[in-house]
């Protein structure tokens, strides 16, 4: 007998559902991921920030045709990822946020992936609309202006270290100390 | 004389347009803007000082406290004592008598007291949006048909003597402030109110390369304004660049906009 994929897809989506929804526990009242926005990845798939839950993740927001402060947090970001043990690796998620949802979109955003050669496994780079950006940047601690005539955004370079429940642990202004950074990361991942 | 003419009929011809534009589909309590511009009291770039304004709708009056109770009421993550302290501190609604029991005295008067976040998902509630800074300064430049107040003076006025009120008085009841083209009130002297870029045009400038957060308010905001600003207007650049995402104020309240043509973002 064959089952219908959608069919068979549903049935499964519904026991996981079924058997998931029970085990996990209301967020605390200072999670981020109580936002209920919608973000779309740049794999096309629609995100929401509850779905980050169970890992420690390193958030920053970018854009695509940034000439300036991105690619270099990217790259310390990049510097930091390299260091990681590969337990801490796995158990470690990157997230960009686009700040100029009207100028990137999900091309756009695999492009800068490919640019700065950021792997599918632990990044994540997403789009939400202009007012849920604005949103979770005022949440983060992150300013930034409306786009200038040259395409540019002037923004603080803020990288936030949230547990796996989505609390802020950490505001960084750039990662100068890696050391540091990844000591508090490996805490974060051991603790709840 | 024929300055003050010729722009009469000037506006007159934009509220034609508008309405023709708008037909049936008008949203109940909102106007329409046609497209336009406003000057930023400061340099932004060495030349920007003026940002176009696309054609958006406004909200003709600020939020009242019945229909932020109608909200909380489908809402209860957004009453007082359901809110998670992310999103509001605890000045939010403190003046209402319970969750559900807005202060009797204060019913004339917008709802104020409440957060950006909480702001932001009312208006997100009625299918609109906050509106932008632009879009609220751009209304808040015009005056309704008619207005003799030619260089403004009077409308400075009216605004520096409502900055010197007391903030432990109520505010003032909705339809006692300014009055601008199209049916829009209040956008002067009555509160003050939450736009959603409030934070983003800091003049002073954001360092590209990242500068520690605590430096980025650095006198409210208001640093780096032209020389010749209305008072007023440097007042108004100040605070929005001074407040924060979960402040709440009992002067501070809001209306919402929408987009001229929903894209559906």
């Amino acid at each position: 007998m064959r089952i219908p994929l959608p069919v068979l897809g549903a049935f499964l989506a519904s026991l996981v559902s079924a058997f998931a929804a029970p085990s996990s526990p209301p967020l605390p009242r200072n999670s981020l991921y109580q936002l209920e926005s919608s973000w779309k990845l740049d794999d096309g798939r629609q995100m929401r920030l509850v779905e980050l839950r169970g890992k420690p993740r390193v958030m920053a927001l970018f854009f695509s045709r940034c000439d300036d402060v991105c690619p270099m947090l990217t790259g310390q970001l990049k510097a930091l990822e390299g260091e990681m043990p590969a337990d801490l690796r796995e158990r470690t998620g990157f997230v960009l946020i686009t700040l100029d949802p009207a100028g990137d979109d999900t091309t756009s955003l695999r492009g800068y992936r490919r640019r700065m050669n950021l792997s599918k496994k632990h990044w994540l780079l997403a789009r939400g609309s202009a007012d849920d950006t604005r949103e979770l940047a005022n949440l983060l601690g992150v300013t930034y202006q409306p786009k200038k005539n040259d395409g540019q955004i002037d923004h603080n370079g803020l990288v936030v270290l949230l547990d796996k429940e989505g609390r802020i642990v950490k505001k960084f202004t750039g990662i100068t100390d890696r050391k540091a950074f990844l000591a508090l990361l490996r805490k974060t991942a051991a603790t709840r | 004389m024929v300055p003050s003419a010729s722009s009469a009929a000037f506006l007159g011809l934009f509220i034609l347009a508008s309405a023709m534009s708008a037909g049936a589909s008008a949203p109940p309590g909102m106007a329409r803007l046609p497209a336009g511009e406003v000057t930023l009291p400061f340099l932004r770039d060495s030349s920007e000082t003026r940002v176009p304004v696309p054609a958006f709708w406004l909200d003709k009056r600020a939020v009242t406290p019945s229909e932020f109770l109608d909200f909380v009421r489908r809402n209860p993550s957004y009453t007082r004592s359901r809110i998670s302290r992310l999103f509001a501190d605890e000045g939010y609604l403190r003046h209402w008598r319970g969750d559900l029991q807005p202060h009797p005295r204060s019913l004339n008067a917008p709802v104020t007291g409440v957060s950006w976040h909480a702001a932001k998902a009312f208006c997100a509630d009625r299918g609109k949006r906050l509106p932008t800074t632009a879009e609220w300064e751009r209304a808040a430049a015009t005056r309704e048909a008619g207005d003799t107040d030619v260089d403004g003076a009077a409308r400075e006025r009216a605004i520096l003597s409502w900055y010197s009120r007391s903030t432990q008085e109520e505010p003032p009841a909705t339809g006692s402030g300014t009055r601008h083209a199209f049916g829009i009130r209040d956008l002067h002297a009555v509160i003050w109110e939450w736009t959603s870029d409030f934070n983003a045009w800091t003049p002073s400038g954001v360092n590209k390369r990242g500068v520690s957060e605590d430096g980025l308010f650095c006198g409210g905001g208001a640093a780096g304004m032209a020389p010749n600003t209305p008072y007023a207007t440097f007042m108004r650049w100040g605070f929005r660049g001074s407040l924060k995402a979960d402040y709440t104020l009992g002067t501070l309240g809001f209306r919402c906009a929408r987009d001229d043509s929903p894209t559906g973002d």
